[in-house]
């Protein structure tokens, strides 16, 4: 052995003492209202024990040991929220081209339609993004980052995945499929929707060897051949934009018949048809705030959509259709307002947290605060889905974030009067 | 120029209202209001100080670099300074339907950095000073003897996610009655789109 590495043998045993001091993973928060989003449902005046990051117990009069103590006097405690579908971290400003990643569109107009399911749009993910802050210190821990849809590219936008906001480069699960059907893709299947049932089969026979890779009708690449076949083949989740009743019932008929695992974005129209959205078993992910009858596809849109389909038995989770990543923070307000028109709260506070984690195959290690899981905690001012409270106090693994973002730098620096000089300049008043 | 119609400004940046008011002073016109107003909370002072209100967002920023500097309590800090004209604005179909809320965001970013806002004053925001920036503030914007019954019943407080409108009055009449289907208007766009709702085999 060289003496170098003795050296740093010797270094790392020196250290491994302070290792068993307080760990800035461990702590127990004491006292708080702990909302599970679990069987347990909401316990009041309860603790939750973290250890290396990890929840190790959920009961009254938990020991801390040596974990830091957390007193949080009656107030609610959550898991850290899901975001929605979102661009955050691949988009910065919306207007501005060259930040913006999530749409793939390679060809000009539908004749050149580039059918690639194997774009990746997490591979555009940065965790420095100013949205990442912006969104955690209002509770969001978690996203999943949509692929596109818009001329020059297909109604198969691409995978998408989910990332947490820990800064984490990676995402983690397994990527899903977006894919835009209804009148919102109409514009790139030649104009009609018929037609993207039309180019489902066609990828699939493409898929299966149907259409040979040299055929004149061949849309994929090998790696779109590997890709679609996965999730035409039922692995994998295909996420699909749909608003229409009609629509959405020729979906999941066609889902059925080709073993395709899918969850619905959007569905404004999904109270019409929720006993065979629940009977499929098929998540769906709401905008709650959506009750214009925005166009012919969403004639039926109401604020009660959430509620009758959560009536139904459909598992009910929620995504902003617009300006979704800037404002993530809004998706409490979503679920506030579901719960105001019928959804259970606890249904509501659901949709935020254990739902979508279980829809996207994280529900081992995320989406509720139960032993085992991530120690991503939020403790908040008050009922986290009315907007008149805040989170206080985000925890990702056990570690509380510092709650600052560029906004709360902005706001502290104009806050108080000018020293004498331009607010550039550092202020040691304050 | 000469005042007859009221000047209400489109703009975002700080610098930008600053140019406007140097303008309004040099060719002695006055600005009612600036909209969108991103920036407000930097020129919050000289806002009050010349009589401006500002219509603003509770929480939208990002979407164009000049609302890049966007922040959740751009209306309590333009609100703050005394003979202060802050209005909660949305730019939204969706976001117009719900003001009580947006501003249910600003009083609740407030408080988090130790401005309380008094419900009774959150409530110009969304009532007296919309009606001041239009000029109207003799005709509405606040329950006074002599003026329009423009009116809202509230099921509780309206700063919530769960504050609903239980009825409307305007000019005192129920236009809008949560609890009486004879007074919940249906546009004619709307009528008979539902008929083949429940008949779908």
């Amino acid at each position: 052995m060289s003496a170098s590495f003795l050296k740093h043998v010797a270094l790392i045993a020196a250290l491994l003492p302070m290792a068993s001091a307080a760990n800035a993973q461990d702590l127990l928060i004491r006292d708080a209202t702990v909302h599970t989003a679990g069987a347990r449902g909401t316990l009041q005046g309860t603790d939750v024990l973290v250890k290396d990051g990890r929840i190790v117990g959920v009961g009254k009069h938990l020991t801390a040991g040596k974990a830091q103590i957390i007193e949080a006097h009656g107030k609610p405690l959550t898991p850290t929220l899901f975001g929605g579908i979102t661009d955050i971290g691949v988009e910065e400003v919306s207007g501005e081209s060259a930040t913006v990643d999530e749409t793939l569109s390679l060809g000009a107009n539908a004749a050149d339609m580039q059918v690639r399911p194997e774009f990746d749009v997490t591979l555009a993910y940065n965790p420095e993004s100013v949205l990442v802050p912006v969104a955690r210190v209002e509770g969001i821990g978690w996203t999943m980052l949509g692929a596109g849809t818009r001329a020059g590219g297909s109604i198969i936008g691409g995978r998408g995945g989910v990332v947490r906001l820990d800064g984490s480069l990676d995402a983690i699960g397994p990527r899903a499929l977006f894919v835009t059907l209804g009148g919102d893709g109409a514009n790139l299947t030649g104009s009609s929707r018929a037609a993207q049932w039309m180019l489902l089969d066609q990828l699939i026979d493409e898929v299966r060897g149907r259409i040979p890779a040299d055929s004149k009708f061949a849309l994929l690449t090998p790696a779109g051949r590997r890709t679609l076949a996965t999730y035409f083949g039922g692995g994998g989740r295909v996420m699909v934009r749909i608003q229409r009743a009609a629509d959405i019932a020729r979906l999941l008929r066609w889902a059925k018949q080709r073993n395709v695992r899918i969850a619905l974005v959007g569905a404004t129209e999904g109270w019409k048809v929720a006993t065979q959205i629940a009977a499929a078993g098929v998540p769906v992910f709401v905008d709650a705030l959506a009750d214009l009858p925005a166009d012919f596809d969403e004639i039926g849109a109401t604020l009660e959509n959430a509620a009758r389909l959560n009536a139904a038995g459909v598992q009910v989770s929620f995504s902003q259709s617009g300006d979704a990543s800037h404002n993530a923070r809004k998706i409490r307000q979503l679920a506030g307002n579901a719960v105001a028109n019928g959804l259970p709260w606890e249904a509501g506070l659901a949709g935020l947290t254990s739902i979508p984690a279980n829809s996207f195959g994280l529900a081992s290690q995320m989406g509720q605060i139960a032993v085992g899981q991530r120690a991503d905690l939020v403790l908040w001012t008050g009922d986290p889905l009315d907007v008149a409270n805040v989170a206080q106090q985000v925890w990702m693994d056990g570690r509380a974030i510092p709650m600052r973002s560029r906004q709360t730098e902005l706001r502290d620096r104009y806050l108080h009067p000018d020293n004498g000089l331009p607010r550039t300049y550092p202020d040691t008043a304050h | 120029i000469n005042g007859d119609i009221r000047v209400h400004i489109h703009c975002y940046r700080a610098d930008e209202m600053a140019n406007m008011l140097d303008l309004a002073k040099e060719f002695g016109f006055k600005i009612a209001a600036f909209h969108h107003g991103v920036e407000a909370y930097k020129i919050a002072d000289r806002l009050a100080a010349e009589g401006v209100c500002a219509a603003l967002w509770a929480d939208w920023w990002g979407f164009k670099m000049e609302s890049f500097d966007g922040i959740q309590e751009n209306i309590a800090l333009v609100d703050r300074v005394p003979g202060s004209c802050a209005i909660v604005h949305s730019d939204s179909e969706e976001g117009i339907q719900r003001l009580n809320q947006e501003a249910a965001k600003v009083i609740a970013n407030a408080h988090r950095i130790g401005i309380d806002i008094a419900p009774e004053h959150a409530i110009q925001w969304l009532t007296m000073n919309p009606a001041k920036a239009m000029g109207i503030l003799d005709q509405t914007g606040t329950l006074e003897a002599g003026k329009m019954a423009d009116v809202v019943l509230w099921n509780g407080s309206p700063f919530s996610s769960y504050a609903q409108a239980e009825q409307v009055y305007v000019d005192g009449a129920r236009l809008y009655d949560r609890h009486d289907p004879a007074r919940q208007p249906k546009s004619d766009f709307l009528l008979g789109q539902d008929l083949m709702r429940g008949a779908v085999k």
